[in-house]
């Protein structure tokens, strides 16, 4: 794994080298994480940036959308990633513009010869565009024809499985592996009533990509608006002729292997368990059809003639609990891969962390650098001269996914996704959907530790008391819990007997 | 297994804190003669009588680290100023020399994180405005803005570096008739009794 960090190390650098001309240093997630000492913990803080997203979609294969208006240099920020990832226009990569004319033809095609020649069968007339294969692709103004026309795009993005004119099934991508390929890709969308020339997104098509950066939220700082004005360089240059494939392959299979923590699997449980409704007949609040955006209507109900409000209603901020969903477990699953980039992308960070203090500094500490020093040298249980070198070796081959990096995706993962009621959004965020994102994460996050905090993890057992405990005020924690507690049951058959 | 769980609750070994003796907080910005020479190196974004943080510059992204250091450093400025009542310097030239650099101007950024209440006094030091041609101008402009923002007590550091950076006696007539508060000293410490 020491290697894969290296390469991972590396490629950053030639990504924030080539892109460099894409002024761009507000972070978008600043966290804090913790070396993990036997009886404590010592915190250090780091901030991903753009670009350490957008890798982290490389590694992980996972599709990204930038949105936001237009002037914010989505195209552009997309054709320098992927020149500094894959190398040249066209032979690592391409850009397809969404328009009107988008259809079969964009990516099929049709040989005029084969009507000429004779000994070819049907198979012959349709192929796939050469582009189609690259490691590389952008799907540029992906709303930019009628959403119907578009939604063909669904088979291209994430599911790399299109249908040619013929009735055949094609992969796209780059082959890697026993029918396997890889393509990453990168969306770009103006949105809103002011784009007259765009339509509304499909909500499948939004969901099959998975990272989704909104560029508006996260604009450039004053500083970078400064270096652009001084910068001489009106047009893009794109001036990478190495692809890095093969290192991004191997980055990207050791990515999958790395495994969920266990309090980070319990906390995508408790995600998925906001969906619990207690008065839903299906204790779900996806059976529930919406009313206004919201189920906020089956929050109170008649016992004895008498309405009684859900006593869960107030456990979140603003009476949150009916104006979200839980996550699906699709989406868990999107957010254990892009985790699981994160977690590289943090340990290549930890890295720099070290280099830092090694270098006498502390810009990554809350703390003074001389007791960072000696949580170290617990860490490593020893006294070793080699000391950062110990540290980051054990640091990568404990390397997991953490609940900290679920939570610092999070956000860009579920941002369209998670379902958050609009009426609340206007109510207490004046709109702004990554404010209520913030607002849902932190609930759920303060929620979860709570309800640990609250419980004997030695010995879980849904037993009346943890029962009692949980269902007065944390029952999400308690749907996540009780899977841990069921034990699967043997199939029998009669058969077994004759 | 489930022992893993309550990892995330570990208590933190060494809690961030701040000294409470601490009186006096010096806010530096680096400057720019660091900055057109791009050395690299550790630096003092905050200093008082104990370091509360220290960062490193980095020659090849040495404007957004000072940048985002700058903004970071003041949001925890309040956090301590929420505890203890402090003084606050702003001292450093690097900001301040032009006018196109308004936006990463220390006095905005103090002004706008900070509530007033919190500020017992600013020292505005001369270096902020060391060329002669924009000095007085700036200085004004500044007040000004201070002034709007809420009625600050203003320390008009005289010598910086050794250097004697006075206002001239029109900017100085101009600023103690609308405000007699500033006091114009060649003494820092000064600042803090």
């Amino acid at each position: 794994m020491k290697a894969i960090i290296k390469k991972a190390h590396m490629l950053r650098r030639a990504v924030e080298e080539q892109t460099s001309q894409y002024y761009h240093s507000t972070p978008l997630v600043e966290s804090t994480h913790r070396l993990k000492l036997k009886t404590s913990a010592h915190s250090f803080r780091l901030k991903y940036g753009l670009k350490d997203l957008m890798l982290i979609g490389a590694i992980t294969e996972n599709p990204i959308l930038l949105t936001g208006g237009t002037d914010l240099g989505k195209t552009a920020l997309s054709c320098m990633m992927m020149n500094s990832l894959f190398g040249k226009e066209e032979e690592g990569w391409h850009r397809l513009d969404f328009d009107l004319d988008f259809g079969k033809d964009a990516f099929t095609n049709v040989h005029s010869d084969f009507f000429h020649e004779s000994g070819k069968s049907l198979q012959d007339l349709y192929s796939i565009h050469k582009w189609m294969r690259l490691p590389g692709f952008i799907a540029d103004e992906l709303n930019g024809g009628h959403s119907k026309v578009i939604r063909k795009a669904i088979h291209i993005i994430k599911e790399k499985d299109i249908t040619l004119a013929d009735g055949r099934r094609v992969k796209i991508g780059c082959g890697i592996e026993d029918e396997k390929t890889y393509q990453y890709q990168i969306a770009t969308i103006n949105e809103g009533s002011e784009y007259s020339g765009t339509f509304e997104m499909d909500k499948a098509l939004r969901r099959r990509t998975t990272i989704e950066i909104p560029l508006d939220i996260f604009k450039a700082s004053p500083l970078d608006l400064f270096k652009m004005k001084r910068s001489s360089n009106l047009k893009i240059e794109l001036k990478n002729t190495t692809s890095h494939f093969k290192d991004i392959l191997d980055i990207f299979k050791a990515a999958k292997s790395i495994k969920l923590h266990p309090a980070a699997e319990l906390f995508l449980s408790f995600l998925e368990a906001l969906d619990y409704c207690e008065y839903s007949p299906t204790k779900t609040k996806s059976g529930l059809e919406k009313r206004g955006d919201s189920i906020r209507y089956i929050c109170s109900k008649k016992i004895d003639e008498a309405p009684m409000g859900c006593r869960y209603l107030k456990l979140l901020k603003e009476e949150l609990c009916p104006h979200i969903f839980g996550i699906s477990p699709g989406l868990s699953k999107d957010m254990i891969s892009v985790a699981q980039g994160a977690a590289i992308i943090r340990a290549v960070k930890f890295a720099e962390v070290l280099h830092d203090i090694k270098e006498g500094n502390s810009y990554y500490l809350d703390s003074s650098r001389d007791s960072f020093i000696d949580s170290l040298k617990m860490y490593v249980d020893s006294e070793e001269e080699n000391l950062y070198e110990a540290a980051l070796t054990k640091y990568i081959n404990d390397l997991e996914v953490e609940y900290e990096d679920l939570v610092d995706i999070a956000p860009f993962v579920i941002y369209s996704k998670v379902g958050m009621s609009k009426v609340w959004l206007e109510k207490n965020c004046n709109g702004n959907v990554y404010q209520g994102l913030q607002i849902l994460i932190k609930e759920a996050c303060d929620k979860y530790k709570e309800g640990i905090k609250r419980i004997d993890m030695s010995n879980v057992e849904i037993n009346m008391d943890l029962h009692n405990l949980m269902s007065e005020n944390n029952p999400w924690l308690l749907q996540a819990l009780k899977p841990y507690t069921m034990t699967e049951q043997k199939t029998g058959s009669i058969l077994d007997y004759v | 297994m489930f022992d893993r769980f309550k990892e995330i609750l570990l208590p933190e070994r060494v809690k961030p804190s701040f000294n409470s003796t601490l009186k006096g907080i010096v806010i530096r910005a680096v400057s720019s003669y660091l900055a057109e020479k791009k050395e690299t190196g550790t630096f003092y974004l905050f200093k008082g009588k104990d370091i509360l943080i220290k960062i490193g510059i980095n020659k090849d992204s040495l404007y957004p680290f000072m940048f985002s250091f700058l903004c970071e450093g003041f949001t925890k400025t309040l956090k301590y100023l929420n505890e203890k009542q402090g003084y606050v310097t702003l001292e450093g030239p690097s900001f301040r020399k032009t006018e196109d650099c308004r936006e990463i101007n220390p006095v905005y950024l103090l002004i706008e994180h900070m509530p007033k209440n919190r500020i017992d006094a600013i020292t505005l030091n001369s270096s902020f405005y060391e060329k002669e041609d924009v000095r007085n101008s700036l200085f004004s402009e500044d007040i000004r803005i201070l002034l709007n923002k809420g009625h600050y007590k203003i320390h008009y550091n005289i010598t910086s570096q050794n250097q004697s950076l006075p206002l001239s006696d029109e900017c100085a007539a101009k600023i103690s008739a609308v405000y007699n508060e500033i006091i114009i000293t060649d003494d820092l410490e000064a600042c803090y009794d």
